[in-house]
């Protein structure tokens, strides 16, 4: 399929598209909690993937460079939106008018049990809060279900060093989430 | 101490709310918005993605570079050229510049 791909074949595009849609979509949302913006990191996933599949070269898996594209463009994304807050802050303290920061909902995963929602809300908030690779690291294993082996491959690291990546960030996670119980009560 | 139990009981709960997450899936009729995407940026829009790369831009300086550096040094070859001394060694005589001081030129 991925040969037929670098031959610019439009109904092997299709079918890569529809095969991997779902974990593309996934990914993104696991990362940048926005149902809008993760389909347009999916989109974008695919259209980087349709123009440079020529680089593919198939010494990972092509489940592998997918998720590590998809990862890419997801932090991107989210360095961007940062960005531009950051800006907005600025400009707003030099009295300057500009776009107003609309702090968004709690996040709901469509795929989380209904009994679990409010919890799953509170977790994302919490996930959103830690560093890159503690938050990538727990994405892929928790959202997306990949064993720490496939984690590490997608993270060019080893199983380790994702294990640390784990242990640490489920120690961030119950130090934020508890702050965030006492607060709310 | 009840209620850092029940913290540590929430929180507890709220790690494991994950377990057993399906999958989402965007919304139907992706490729098609995809396709429509991909026909809309094979335009200029794909022109503008490609004049925007590092690489091209870094390209760009250097040809910029390289004209202003050839036609430096084209126009310095132009302004003084080598075998046309003589003119400008007739021009000092012509003027009378040759006078070293002033002293010399009141008592000749």
């Amino acid at each position: 399929m991925v040969e037929l791909l670098k031959q610019k074949d439009e109904a092997a595009f299709k079918t890569i598209v529809e095969t991997w849609q779902d974990m593309v979509y996934n990914t993104a949302l696991g990362i940048v909690q926005n149902a809008e913006d993760a389909e347009d990191i999916a989109q974008e996933v695919f259209v980087q993937v349709y123009q440079s599949v020529s680089s593919f070269k198939g010494d990972s898996k092509f489940s592998t460079w997918l998720y590590r594209i998809t990862i890419t463009k997801s932090l991107d994304h989210e360095r961007r939106k940062k960005r531009k807050k950051r800006f907005a802050f600025v400009k707003s303290l030099f009295g300057e008018e500009s776009e107003v920061v609309i702090h968004p909902p709690d996040f709901h995963h469509p795929g989380v049990v209904m009994d679990k929602k409010e919890n799953a809300a509170a977790l994302f908030h919490a996930i959103n809060k830690l560093p890159e690779n503690q938050k990538i690291a727990f994405s892929l294993h928790k959202v997306e279900g990949l064993s720490y082996q496939e984690v590490s491959d997608v993270m060019k690291t080893t199983v380790s060093s994702v294990e640390s990546l784990m242990h640490r960030a489920k120690n961030n996670l119950k130090k934020s989430l508890e702050e965030y119980y006492r607060e709310n009560g | 101490m009840k209620q850092r139990i029940d913290i540590e009981k929430r929180v507890g709960d709220t790690l494991g709310s994950l377990d057993g997450i399906r999958r989402a899936a965007p919304q139907p009729y992706f490729y098609t918005r995809l396709k429509a995407r991909m026909s809309r940026e094979n335009g200029w829009s794909g022109v503008a993605r490609f004049m925007a790369r590092p690489a091209f831009a870094l390209a760009m300086i250097c040809v910029v570079i390289f004209v202003n550096t050839w036609i430096v040094f084209k126009t310095d070859k132009e302004v003084m050229p080598s075998g046309n001394n003589a003119a400008a060694n007739e021009f000092p005589a012509e003027y009378d510049l040759t006078v070293a001081t002033l002293y010399n030129y009141e008592t000749p």
